[in-house]
């Protein structure tokens, strides 16, 4: 018992310091594997074109309904939404299509499970260069927006104080969700997509990315207010744009305008936390299984 | 003594060879079924939020007959899914895998695992699309014009010809650009989504010259033609319009597929060169 108290914090320290290692490694090995098949210009240039398109799908659909009706204010919300969307896309997509890359494509996951690496830091460093390059692409779409869109933003209006609080709490709960989506990558095989792209698409509909939830029907609005990242992405739109945007909807106060910011603050917390927590129990429940049933190093090949 | 297989048998065996590990993978799999019908044809329903918060659809018919536009534009999605993916990236895929040496070491031709692999592909993405459909149709009550089924059915299967045709020509393309081309088939999809009416009409593009460039992929002539046929009062010019008349947008897209099936076979000689006579194309991270 004594031995196990006096090893324990040393113990903490080199499980944390070999996490960071990993991370490490992991960090940099994504990083070349996403960006050195070209220059770099070449590399940003191919890195925005999917989002940009995701943005040109919006605009086509709001220049086919509104026509010469200008809705400046809606325009804002999808545009805005679409661009922090970007992240939520690249951050759980980064972490489940490791899994794939490397159980499929460099059939590398059965040495990372054999070798010392910690699998989670692994997963999280190889998708930070996706979380990056999401960063990156919204700067990008932003500036897009602003020079030739009808946005109705301000620099001043930005709530520089907010952005950062949100934004980290976001990145913990993606992050989180990332892991989930990983974990159900060990087990399936390759799809057409990866799961964590799928996953993201079904996202859409439900937090509220292109529309204010109060335009969905009640069932699918429970499920959407019941989704951390609806909160998210409420907090990042009041951030950048310095209010709630689309605060009135068909005529009645949106349900997201009656959310003050400290309120939301505590649901984004809690939703961090429970996100993470829960992403590792879970992450390493389906790891157990794979490992039980042989198919860490099973490959689609069709 | 087993009969070697020559000529056009050898052919034909190598075509359903190449396509039956793709038909018989679905049953082996059965989670597609989950997450690429049923999670897709559940996102779509963003795409008609996205109507009615910005205030189209203002009646119930038009809103199902937006849906109808969007459902069409989701089972279309499946098979350009199945182009970038399963076709255009796969012979790179197989590279990487060490297979390409082994199809080149073989004495059957490179263009017959191309049409296996295509038919193989048209099948999958067929079944996952109609999956799409039904789903919609039960789901969300979508009414098609009856009148337009077997008309459209004939466009569909042009707009496929043409379709696989590019298919085949971009997977000898992606497998001489090398590593890009994985690159290339993530940065195209959502830009030929927008500029092939996926989940818009085709006219929303409005500027002509797009409209020509979006014609390059077969999918969004094809679309357009195969919603007009599908969805004529969404289609009456009110609130949406074709960019042209269904049936010369099929005209076109048979013109397209001589095309892209004639490329595709010089491109597959060209590659079947490169690697038997030059060594230099079918080597794993060569």
């Amino acid at each position: 018992m004594s031995a196990i108290i006096h090893d324990s914090p040393k113990k903490v320290v080199g499980d944390v310091a070999e996490s960071l290692r990993t991370f490490k490694v992991a960090s940099w090995l994504g990083w070349q594997i996403e960006s050195n098949w070209a220059d770099p210009f070449a590399f940003f240039v191919f890195s925005i074109m999917r989002p940009l398109g995701a943005s040109l799908i919006l605009v086509l659909i709001y220049g086919a309904v509104s026509g010469n009706n200008s809705q400046p204010e809606a325009f804002t919300y999808l545009y805005v939404s679409n661009a922090w969307f970007t992240l939520v896309v690249n951050t759980i997509v980064g972490l489940s299509w490791t899994i794939i890359d490397e159980r499929e494509f460099y059939k590398m996951l059965k040495y990372v499970y054999t070798s010392p690496a910690r699998i989670i830091p692994f997963l999280m460093g190889r998708g930070l260069a996706k979380i990056v390059i999401g960063m990156l692409t919204f700067v990008v779409l932003m500036g897009i927006g602003i020079i030739f869109f009808p946005m109705t933003l301000s620099w001043g209006a930005v709530q520089w104080g907010w952005l950062p609080v949100y934004f980290v709490l976001g990145m913990i709960m993606l992050v989180g969700l990332g892991l989930i989506m990983a974990a159900v990558s060990l087990r399936t095989a390759r799809h057409g997509g990866s799961i964590g792209e799928i996953v993201a698409g079904l996202l859409l509909l439900f937090c509220g990315a292109y529309y204010p939830v109060d335009v969905l029907p009640d069932w699918i609005q429970k499920i959407s207010l019941a989704v951390p990242v609806t909160y998210w992405l409420e907090g990042m739109r009041r951030a950048t744009a310095g209010r709630v945007l689309a605060p009135v909807v068909e005529g009645h106060p949106s349900i997201m305008s009656q959310i003050g910011d400290l309120q939301l603050l505590g649901i984004l917390v809690f939703c961090a936390v429970a996100s993470l927590s829960f992403s590792i129990w879970f992450y390493k429940f389906v790891e157990r299984t794979a490992k039980e049933a042989g198919v860490i190093d099973k490959v689609s090949n069709y | 003594m087993v009969e070697k297989a020559t000529g056009w048998r050898l052919f034909r065996k190598t075509v359903w060879g190449r396509a039956y590990p793709r038909i018989i993978g679905l049953s082996r799999e059965p989670s597609w079924l989950f997450f690429e019908v049923v999670i897709p044809a559940i996102g779509l329903l963003a795409y008609l939020f996205i109507y009615k918060f910005l205030g189209g659809g203002s009646t119930d018919r038009t809103q199902t007959d937006i849906l109808g536009l969007v459902i069409l534009g989701g089972a279309a999605v499946t098979y350009w899914l199945n182009i970038l993916w399963m076709m255009a990236s796969q012979l790179y895929w197989d590279k990487q895998e060490g297979l390409l040496e082994l199809f080149i070491l073989s004495p059957t031709s490179l263009m017959a695992i191309l049409l296996g692999m295509s038919i193989g592909g048209l099948v999958m993405a067929t079944i996952r699309a109609s999956a799409v459909m039904i789903f919609g149709i039960i789901v969300f009550s979508i009414q098609f014009s009856l009148a337009g089924i077997l008309p459209a059915l004939a466009a569909f299967l042009i707009t496929m010809f043409a379709l696989y045709g590019l298919g085949m020509m971009l997977s000898t393309v992606f497998l001489l650009w090398g590593r890009a081309a994985w690159q290339v088939s993530l940065a195209l999809t959502e830009p030929i989504y927008a500029l092939s009416g996926m989940y818009s009409p085709l006219n929303a593009l409005k500027n002509p010259v797009l409209v020509a460039a979006a014609g390059i992929v077969p999918i969004s002539l094809g679309l357009d033609a195969i919603r007009q046929l599908l969805l004529p009062s969404l289609f009456d010019g009110s609130p949406f319009s074709g960019v042209l008349n269904p049936w010369l947008e099929v005209g076109i897209l048979f013109a397209a597929g001589v095309v892209f099936n004639i490329a595709a076979y010089i491109l597959v000689k060209r590659v079947e060169w490169l690697a038997k006579v030059k060594a230099s194309l079918s080597l794993r991270w060569q």
